[in-house]
């Protein structure tokens, strides 16, 4: 499943480590079992993905609650 | 997301970009798991009512040889279902009005579709009508795992999806009171909370998907109304009865 998880904005960042800036590609989110494919802001270099803090607080913590079952 | 609002969410974009063609929980997986309660033979005529785009008859067809039907109400979905394969067999209709001989099929499928129906009691007449002695009832679809807090969903207004959802208890009383034997359930609620959890990630929050079938206004009720029900998904396989 492809998504759209980047922000623009988050692709002004850079990554330490490889000096080069995040781009957005295909990442594995795995949580309680169930592994979910989505595009996020990633490092060509290394790998590195960014998740940004309204992400975490957004989309992460609806899917976090409803695979909890809370 | 850029559905049109009215679209109810079966029929949106969003759903079959997460789930593919079978439009509901855990895919023709599910699909599979309950014919194992059925052995049902080669050239057995089936009906799957609210087929959607047809992918649960082209397996029933390709893959058990079985003399599949489709049924829905929906004309955009059978359009889409008949540009993919213009020979599969799909009619449009309602379960609450089956265009089929009394006793003709060996069984009928409702896959994440009863809920939906708007008069559940000529419903089950009809798929008992239609059921030969011994057919088989292949149902699956959401329930409500908190029966204490199923009037949540139920008073809702507008024509929210969920909102035929019932309890257990009241699905099996409901077969049984039709004419139909209990022989297997399953809950496979695991697999809606995947499906509900890809729609978050590719769509976002599920209050917008809530409120895209109907009145975006009434979503943060319909969103607090699934979280108190707890939401469940079950399979379950019952033979129509034969009564002497």
């Amino acid at each position: 499943m492809k998504a759209e998880n980047v922000d623009p904005e988050d692709l002004q960042w850079v990554c330490r480590k490889c000096n080069r800036p995040l781009e957005a590609g295909t990442a594995s989110v795995e949580y309680m079992g169930n592994q979910f494919t989505t595009e996020l802001p990633t490092c060509p270099g290394c790998g590195f993905v960014l998740i940004s803090e309204s992400l975490a607080l957004g989309k992460m913590a609806e899917v976090e609650q409803i695979l909890e079952d809370k | 997301m850029a559905d049109t609002p009215s679209l109810p969410l079966y029929e949106s974009a969003a759903l079959q970009a997460v789930t593919g063609p079978a439009l509901r929980p855990g895919g023709l997986e599910l699909t599979q798991r309950a014919l194992s309660y059925c052995a049902l033979p080669a050239g057995a005529q089936v009906a799957d009512l609210g087929c959607g785009i047809g992918a649960t008859v082209d397996h029933l067809r390709r893959h058990h040889r079985l003399r599949a039907v489709g049924l829905d109400r929906s004309a955009g979905m059978l359009g889409h279902a008949r540009q993919k394969d213009p020979r599969l067999p799909l009619v449009r209709g309602d379960a609450s009005c089956l265009p089929f001989e009394d006793g003709r099929l060996s069984a009928v499928l409702c896959e994440c579709s009863l809920t939906l129906v708007d008069d559940m009691d000529a419903a089950w007449r009809e798929i008992r009508r239609v059921l030969a002695p011994g057919g088989f009832l292949i149902l699956t679809d959401i329930y409500v795992r908190a029966p204490h807090q199923a009037a949540c969903l139920t008073t809702l207004p507008g024509t929210f999806c969920l909102k035929g959802a019932r309890s257990r208890d009241e699905i099996a009383a409901r077969m049984q009171r039709s004419g139909f034997a209990l022989i297997a359930w399953e809950d496979h609620s695991e697999a809606l909370k995947r499906l509900a959890a890809e729609l978050v990630l590719a769509c976002g929050s599920l209050q917008a998907l809530w409120g895209a079938g109907g009145d975006p206004g009434s979503a943060p009720a319909c969103a607090a109304a699934v979280r108190q029900a707890r939401l469940g998904y079950f399979l379950s396989v019952a033979r129509k009865e034969v009564i002497p």
